[in-house]
């Protein structure tokens, strides 16, 4: 089997009091799109900074395409890192930033010359090449951060939130523009964010840090609708979170019965069932009752344009629902309704309910 | 109205003062220089370039003029290569060790120059070296080093450390990433600095006093040489100097500019 393009084994690094990262493991296959998702502060610079060798593990080990690099020194190693504050050099201009990286490899000006036109207008920036860099938007800066990497063509992007300093337009169509480079470029991409939409919209695979450990990854929709923890389930969007106890294989909360579809394993007799608000289906009340339904009275309903997010009271809980704002009449505060969703739909969280 | 008008006419009488105060012992001498009669009094008679002439004849000030160009120019180059590594120390480490180092360093500043021309010259007899033209460097080195250091450590501090990082992460050695990205962008910085410490050492006087031994520096010429009077011979090399630090006030001024440039972006 092909060795991963990159690969860190319990990897720690320790400053003074505190431990950025924990004995994180994690293998990127080559050329997918993972993207490095959690709140601030969790360690992911830190591991992308060990990863380029620009600060080093207090243990653990780094393998790049199959080569230790543990101890190598930043400029052998095969990865090339876009900071999350740019780093342009301010006393060359773009096409010398652009270019630079062939300029330190000693290739002929007139390819480095070619190259850097090519790059210039990939990133939509044709004419800007003699500009001095302090004349860049934000936008524009951060594009030529990524055609500066592109020229030293490493096999593995490491991407430190390079849309931060976007506004939410450009950022969008960023995103999508990036994701088509990769996949038309074959590279392997390690994106960070911690905007757990931009990570579901362009990743291969979701990579949720908190405090320093990986704490659960997989697909988009797998992080999503199926999360291990409490954590995951409320970082990456709202969750209707029912606890309860755990028997013959049901979820029992408070007159709620959540079943799954795969008998999940718990190490104790109580636990949380997590279920999306979009897996939920919202019907006037009959008199049905069973697992994974409930009736409800609906407390509130918000117009959100692609889809209608209805607040309903089940005795003790209130659910979130949300529907296509096109299916169905809307309903009112004060109906009568009965919430249901499909086994699928539910994943257990085993954690204690309180404490 | 008014009020803003007496404002102005005060302001400015004030800064007409204050430009006399300064200026006018330096027009004088300068205009002596240029005077034919020998004597530094009013009337001006008439211009000359004699008392350049004399100047530049002069074997005694040629010597003297020789040592202080190269003691200079020595200790400029010594500032740079011992200051330089400490400027990076005082800039990129922290903890206590390195504000030690920084206070130690910056000490010469604070000290008045007659007690470390004194304090030197006391050291070098007790270890038996003999006073000289290095001697003198070495207590110029000594005094402009702080200059050097905190001026260079001020501009280093003020550049993003990550540079140096993306320049590694391109493909950049250590010297590649220190020639292409660290010089140039400390180099004018460096300039700066190595003229303040050039003008500051062709005009030092107190520590090349007592650590020159037999021979002089250009300072110290002028001294023996107003013993006898101001004579128009002392305008003239002062005029000259006064040039020479005109210009480099200029440059420094130039640099200093492109330096805040260059440091906008940091
Ligand atoms: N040089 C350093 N010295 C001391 N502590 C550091 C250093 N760098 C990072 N840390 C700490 O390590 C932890 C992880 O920091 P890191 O920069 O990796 O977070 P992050 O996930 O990138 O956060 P953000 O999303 O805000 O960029 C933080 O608690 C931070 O304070
Ligand atoms: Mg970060």
């Amino acid at each position: 089997m092909q060795s991963p393009a990159v690969r860190v084994i319990g990897l720690t690094r320790r400053f003074d009091s505190t431990l950025a990262l924990n004995d994180v493991s994690l293998d990127v296959a080559e050329g997918r799109f993972v993207s490095l998702l959690g709140p601030s502060g969790c360690g992911k610079t830190t591991l992308m900074r060990i990863i380029a060798g620009l600060d080093r593990q207090t243990s653990g080990r780094v393998e790049i395409a199959g080569v230790d690099h543990s101890a190598s020194a930043p400029n052998r190693r095969p990865v090339g890192l876009v900071f999350q504050r740019y780093a342009l050099f301010p006393h060359l201009t773009v096409a010398q930033n652009v270019g630079f990286s062939m300029q330190i490899r000693g290739e002929p000006q007139a390819a480095i010359a070619r190259r850097v036109t090519e790059l210039l207008r990939l990133i939509q920036l044709d004419d800007y090449g003699p500009r001095s860099i302090d004349q860049l938007s934000g936008g524009q800066a951060q594009r030529v951060a990524l055609a500066r990497i592109l020229a030293s063509d490493p096999p593995v992007l490491l991407l430190d939130e390079p849309m931060s300093a976007l506004d939410l337009k450009l950022r969008q169509s960023m995103q999508i523009e990036l994701r088509q480079l990769q996949r038309q470029l074959g590279k392997t991409f390690i994106f960070v964010t911690h905007d757990q939409h931009e990570a579901m919209v362009m990743s291969d695979e979701i990579v949720l840090m908190n405090a320093g450990r990986i704490v659960q990854r997989g697909s988009p929709e797998e992080v999503y609708f199926s999360p291990n923890s409490l954590f995951s389930a409320r970082f990456l969007g709202d969750a209707n979170l029912i606890p309860g106890t755990f028997q013959n294989g049901v979820l029992a909360g408070d007159g709620v019965i959540c079943r799954p579809a795969a008998a999940a394993a718990m190490t104790r007799a109580e636990g949380w069932a997590c279920i999306r608000p979009e897996s939920v289906t919202i019907s006037l009340a009959s008199g049905e009752h069973g697992p994974n339904m409930v009736h409800a009275r609906i407390s509130e309903t918000i117009f959100q344009g692609a889809s209608r997010r209805y607040h309903a009271l089940a005795g003790s809980h209130r659910f979130l629902v949300d529907q296509p704002t096109t299916q169905g009449t809307p309903l009112g505060v004060g109906d009568e309704v009965r919430l249901s969703w499909p086994d699928s739909a539910v994943a257990m969280i085993d954690e204690p309910t309180h404490g | 109205m008014n009020h803003g008008l007496l404002a102005r006419i005060l302001y400015a009488t004030y800064l007409a003062a204050l430009f006399l105060f300064l200026f006018a012992p330096i027009a004088v001498v300068v205009v002596f220089a240029f005077d034919a009669k020998g004597i530094a009094t009013p009337p001006f008679e008439g211009p000359t370039l004699r008392w350049f002439r004399a100047v530049l004849a002069d074997p005694v000030l040629q010597q003297a003029a020789a040592n202080s160009a190269k003691i200079a120019v020595i200790t400029v180059i010594l500032c740079i290569l011992i200051g330089t590594p400490a400027a990076f120390a005082i800039a990129r480490l922290n903890g206590r060790g390195v504000r030690a180092f920084a206070l130690v360093i910056s000490m010469p500043l604070m000290l008045p120059t007659l007690l470390v021309g004194v304090t030197l010259m006391a050291m070098f007899s007790s270890l038996g070296v003999g006073l000289s033209m290095w001697t003198a460097t070495v207590g110029h080195v000594l005094v402009t080093l702080p200059f050097l250091v905190f001026t260079l450590s001020a501009r280093i501090t003020s550049i993003d450390p990550q540079l140096a990082e993306a320049a590694a992460n391109l493909g950049a050695t250590p010297a590649q990433t220190f020639r292409r990205i660290t010089l140039p962008l400390i180099g004018s910085a460096l300039a700066c600095a190595g003229l303040l410490v050039l003008g500051w050492s062709i005009d030092e006087f107190t520590v090349s006093f007592f650590n020159m031994g037999g021979g002089s520096t250009l300072p110290m010429a002028i001294w023996g040489q107003m013993r006898g009077g101001v004579s128009p011979t002392v305008n003239a090399i002062s005029t000259i100097m006064l040039g020479l630090t005109v210009f480099i006030i200029l440059v420094v001024h130039r640099l200093g500019n492109i330096a805040a440039l260059g440091g906008k972006t940091g």
